[in-house]
């Protein structure tokens, strides 16, 4: 289990996360919910290590290997889709990286470059950027920020169809106001209405 | 259809382009004829039959090298050091606050003041070089500088998290990023080097220089010499320019770098 206590983060006078503690799987899928403002992006970063919390403590994470896929795509506008995806995992062969893309709807789309992608292909990519950061790793973790946002319920269930298909031992921590795309998948929530 | 277009496009500029090239000779040869004294204004036949004499003596070519060699040392060594500055500058603020008042001292100093002064310290030989290097200097850090300051922070972000190496943040961030400033330091950069290189040739007199031919041709009164020079340094620093942008243009295609297109 990972054991989130008393974190604490405030941007200024904001004060986002106020000693809010948790306690989540070590694996499966979950899904972190709350209205906006309430600090699940936050949160995330937070644990992932891309910001420091201002108190408190976590456990359970250290050691494993973190894909963070953020709220936007923040794929390299200079390079196609499929260098931005084999850029997180160099050294899986050219294959890996088109088998991906197939499970995404994508197989036509590897060299276009992000600008030549719709919104939502450019989300799929950014999706499956982080699935082949954690090639080969069994107990990875995968930190989702909105990762349906302006997908279609097929696209979204092709991306769930790839969350399904990663390692028992893979945790999946994700913030999603769809949740409608995980229909049908085996899912926790962790609600953070009283995080303030 | 859209290669005619494109092909239309391109023969439109160069006829106008060419026009206005004849337009301006036209006005120059009238005022050549208006002023009717050689030694004042030149006629550009008078000129090119000039130019024509002097390209077939290996002396003409002997200047041309050495001043492009000298120059484009200095040129090539203030993009190299620039560089690094600006690099070192970014990821080192004390380095940003020891540099950044020389760099504006150089910036802001006529260029004559450092080669009057750099005639005391180093050979005639070597001022042109000096001189180039001190004024591109400042330009290809402040354009450097500017264009790491200006990388994507979400990108950057998104590079640590997916653990980049150096290498290939170095590859497939910062160069892509910082391409367009160091095109736009190349451009101008070689401009003022050539302008630089060449006035401290005039005052320093190297052997086997062009500004050792300009001075000559201003001393005995050789207006078409002048001209001639003047005309070659031009075209010089132009060819050095299309010559970089040319190099330019091959290092973004091997690195497959594209400007982002529309969204279909």
């Amino acid at each position: 289990m990972i054991q989130i206590r008393n974190l604490q983060k405030a941007y200024g006078e904001n004060q986002v996360l106020h000693h809010f503690s948790a306690t989540i799987p070590d694996h499966g899928i979950v899904c972190i919910t709350g209205v906006s403002g309430r600090g699940k992006t936050t949160l995330l970063r937070i644990l992932s290590g891309l910001e420091p919390a201002d108190g408190g403590q976590i456990e359970g994470l250290s050691g494993r290997k973190i894909a963070f896929v953020f709220q936007e795509d923040r794929l390299l506008p200079w390079i196609s889709a499929a260098q931005n995806i084999h850029l997180a995992q160099p050294d899986q062969p050219d294959s890996y990286v088109q088998g991906l893309l197939a499970a995404a709807g994508l197989a036509q789309e590897g060299a276009k470059r992000p600008g030549q992608l719709s919104g939502g292909q450019r989300r799929r990519v950014a999706f499956l950027r982080g699935i082949a950061f954690l090639a080969g790793v069994p107990d990875g973790v995968l930190m989702l920020d909105e990762p349906f946002n302006g997908l279609d319920a097929a696209a979204a269930q092709q991306l769930c169809d790839i969350l399904r298909s990663l390692p028992p031992q893979t945790l999946v921590l994700l913030v999603s106001h769809q949740l409608s795309a995980l229909d049908g998948m085996d899912v926790s929530f962790l609600p953070m209405e009283d995080s303030l | 259809m859209k290669d005619s277009t494109t092909k239309n496009r391109i023969g439109q500029t160069l006829g106008r382009g060419v026009l206005v090239a004849v337009l301006w000779l036209v006005i120059w040869q009238a005022a050549a004829s208006w002023v009717g004294q050689e030694l004042l204004l030149v006629s550009p036949p008078v000129m090119l039959r000039r130019l024509w004499e002097l390209v077939r003596q290996p002396v003409f070519w002997q200047a041309v090298f050495s001043s492009c060699g000298r120059i484009m040392a200095g040129v090539l060594l203030a993009l190299a050091v620039g560089t690094c500055l600006a690099a070192l500058m970014s990821r080192f603020s004390f380095l940003y606050t020891f540099f950044r008042p020389a760099l504006q001292v150089i910036k802001a100093t006529p260029v004559a003041s450092f080669i009057i002064l750099a005639l005391i310290w180093i050979k005639s030989t070597g001022l042109a070089t000096f001189a180039s290097f001190l004024m591109v200097l400042p330009m290809v850090w402040a354009n450097l500088y500017e264009g790491i300051g200006a990388v994507d922070q979400s990108l950057l972000e998104m590079v640590r998290a997916y653990r980049f190496s150096p290498g290939r943040k170095l590859r497939y961030l910062y160069l892509p990023s910082l391409l367009p400033y160091f095109a736009a330091a190349c451009s101008t950069g070689i401009g003022i080097g050539w302008k630089a290189g060449i006035a401290a040739e005039v005052l320093g007199l190297p052997k086997n220089s062009i500004g050792k031919a300009l001075y000559n041709a201003k001393i005995y009164l050789e207006t078409p010499d002048l001209f001639c020079w003047t005309a070659v340094i031009i075209l010089l620093s132009l060819l050095f320019e299309k010559l970089a942008a040319w190099l330019l243009r091959v290092v973004t295609a091997r690195l497959s770098i594209a400007q982002e297109e529309e969204t279909p």
